[in-house]
């Protein structure tokens, strides 16, 4: 083909989607439509809401969204609790260290947690013993000194772990 | 000078016509249809060869709809033609889907004939009757390329836009399609 008839193609192609009659205005006609569509769908659900079943099946819909909704999140909070749980598996003093006051506060009442290391060597280091190295070595149970002042002043009786009494908050010098 | 509320300048690009319509005002629509319905309705036209101007005008219509129930939901993440004739292309294969019709060349002549004028040659006529059916031969693609890209002055880059391919895919469906036709007008105008 030669160029003269390139351009009477590109001219029959451009004639092709050209539009040569009078606009109907459509956009008119779809707006009436849309305003029936409207209606029809509004008179639709006013028909749906006078049926009698209709709160049966209201009822039927959210119990079938709320079983979904835990259905769908189910996973998500068991994943979230074993995490959780995974993570106090493998930190078991993160939560019991939380300070070594509320600890020593626990071993003067007698209620030691020894079988947690970490703790035990805290408790070791301010100089606390277990009940039962108490009793084999007939030595009061708080033995040592805390930041240099005996523990005896500090308010504390040394034979709390035979004998409940007033809590002595160790760390904490009286006046 | 102050300047009174009713004298705001009238919003002037398509998307604040669309979104001045999506606010309530049936004279944006109108106007968006001033700009566009005669070239939608070639454009479908030319896209549904061989079949009745009416389906032309129904898928046009049909358009319409869809702009106006859909509005509100317009994001503005392409142009309001871009859109629009997204929108008239999917309504354009929902007929070859449901209505799969080819086209015969005493159709497409008739066709011709009748929308040609007095003023127009006959040899006109039968060129374009001629290329009515070549185009609606093609493949789908390289049809909706080639009308999209001889239609009302779209640049190739809006028409890679509203077809959502690349530009040189564009091109190169494009330059398939003119060679294609070529082959087939110069097989049929042959002797």
């Amino acid at each position: 083909m030669t160029a003269e008839h390139d351009e009477q193609l590109e001219q029959a192609l451009t004639k092709l989607t050209t539009w040569h009659g009078p606009v109907p205005h459509l956009w008119r006609r779809a707006l009436g439509a849309a305003k029936t569509k409207r209606a029809r769908a509004s008179a639709r659900l006013q028909w749906l809401l006078r049926q009698p079943l209709s709160a049966g099946i209201a009822a039927s819909i959210i119990v079938i969204a709320l079983g979904a909704t835990i259905a769908i999140n189910l996973p998500h909070l068991r994943m979230k609790y074993d995490h959780s749980q995974a993570a106090r598996r493998r930190a078991p003093a993160a939560s019991d260290l939380r300070g070594v006051e509320a600890v020593g506060k626990r071993v003067v009442e007698g209620r030691v947690i020894t079988r947690v290391p970490e703790i035990r060597n805290e408790l070791e280091s301010l100089g606390y013993v277990g009940l039962a190295e108490c009793r084999r070595q007939r030595i009061p149970r708080i033995r040592a000194r805390h930041d240099g002042v005996p523990i005896r002043r500090l308010g504390g009786d040394p034979t709390l772990c035979h004998r409940r009494s007033r809590p002595v908050r160790v760390g904490r010098r009286s006046g | 000078m102050r300047r009174e509320p009713d004298m705001k300048p009238e919003p002037t690009s398509d998307e604040d016509l669309l979104r001045a319509f999506a606010g309530g005002r049936k004279a944006a629509l109108a106007e968006l249809a001033r700009r566009y319905e005669r070239p939608l309705l070639g454009f479908a036209n030319g896209l549904l060869a061989g079949r009745n101007d009416r389906v032309a005008c129904d898928v046009v219509q049909e358009t319409w709809l869809r702009v106006i129930c859909y509005a509100d939901s317009f994001d503005g993440r392409s142009g309001f033609k871009t859109w629009l004739y997204r929108i008239a292309i999917n309504q354009c294969k929902s007929v070859w889907a449901a209505r799969p019709q080819p086209v015969s060349s005493e159709a497409a002549i008739a066709q011709a004939d009748s929308a040609a004028g007095p003023e127009r040659m006959v040899q006109d006529a039968e060129l374009a009757a001629h290329v009515r059916l070549a185009v609606a031969q093609l493949p789908p693609e390289q049809r909706l390329v080639v009308l999209l890209c001889y239609h009302n002055g779209m640049t190739h880059a809006q028409a890679a836009e509203i077809l959502e391919i690349p530009l040189g895919t564009l091109k190169s469906r494009l330059h398939a399609a003119l060679r294609d036709l070529r082959e087939r007008l110069s097989a049929e105008t042959k002797p």
